[in-house]
């Protein structure tokens, strides 16, 4: 059974929210084979939406090209202690996982 | 018999609206969600085929894009980059990896709230150029960054 786990910390300082988000997850390009030569079946994240409270303040489209168990920074601005902050992702297998923390 | 033209004709009208709502639907879906991802441009193979697929102009360099990355990056597959860029109203940000089978790596759409700011960690095949392009006020700005690799991010394994 895959693991997915969202890690996210939201941080307000006196320009905003640095916002950081470890998303486990293969990123399995579909190009790697392993010993006996076949190749492991495609398997990443296509987009990820950053929302603060109710509004999307930032999207971001991915490829495979993007590394397993991802870590992003963010800053976003106008963000004020106890808001609410949710990254949501989704793969090309139709997954999905949200996570929401109160910015600190 | 004639019943039965009436119902394919019934049938063939209703299916046609279904589908002309549909595609009604989505075009309208389409406009509202401009950020919707580009299949064409993530498969393409080539920095040049990206661009065609989504459409862009020339870039102009700019040293208001500041890209940090190691100079030599150990494990190609995480290699950490940290992308500024000190223009204003930036709207979009594209991280391209020219070495790479899929050279498009991410397609960031920036809200208002959101500042031109953003660490990430890619994948590198091979040495090559980072090449980052920004969208600000309409306009397209660009600068690169060249890393090293000891081990390629995309080798079996």
């Amino acid at each position: 059974m895959q693991n997915y786990t969202i890690r996210l910390r939201a941080t307000v300082d006196e320009q905003g929210a640095l916002i950081k988000a470890l998303l486990t997850h293969p990123m399995e390009s579909g190009f790697r084979k392993n010993a006996s030569g076949e190749s492991a079946a495609a398997h990443y994240i296509t987009d990820i939406t950053l929302r603060i409270n109710d509004e999307t303040v930032l999207t971001l489209l991915t490829g495979s090209g993007i590394a397993a168990n991802p870590l992003f920074g963010w800053r976003i601005a106008d963000v004020r202690s106890g808001d609410t902050v949710t990254v949501v992702w989704r793969d090309n297998l139709g997954n999905t996982r949200t996570k929401t923390a109160s910015a600190q | 018999m004639s019943d039965r033209r009436d119902f394919l004709v019934l049938a063939t009208a209703a299916s046609l609206a279904r589908l002309l709502a549909s595609a009604g639907l989505l075009a309208s879906a389409g406009l509202a969600r401009a950020g919707e991802r580009d299949v064409h441009a993530f498969s393409a193979g080539s920095p040049e085929s990206v661009y065609a697929a989504l459409g862009l102009s020339a870039p102009v360099e700019s040293a208001a894009i500041v890209i940090q990355a190691p100079d030599v990056a150990e494990n190609g597959a995480q290699v950490p980059l940290e992308v500024t860029v000190n223009l204003p109203r930036v709207q979009r940000i594209l991280l391209i990896g020219e070495g790479n089978r899929f050279p498009l790596l991410a397609d960031i759409r920036l809200g208002e709230r959101s500042k031109p700011w953003l660490e990430a960690k890619v994948k590198l095949a091979e040495s090559s150029r980072i090449r980052v392009i920004a969208e600000a006020d309409g306009r397209l700005y660009t600068a690169t960054r060249d890393v090293r690799v000891i081990v390629g991010g995309c080798l079996p394994g």
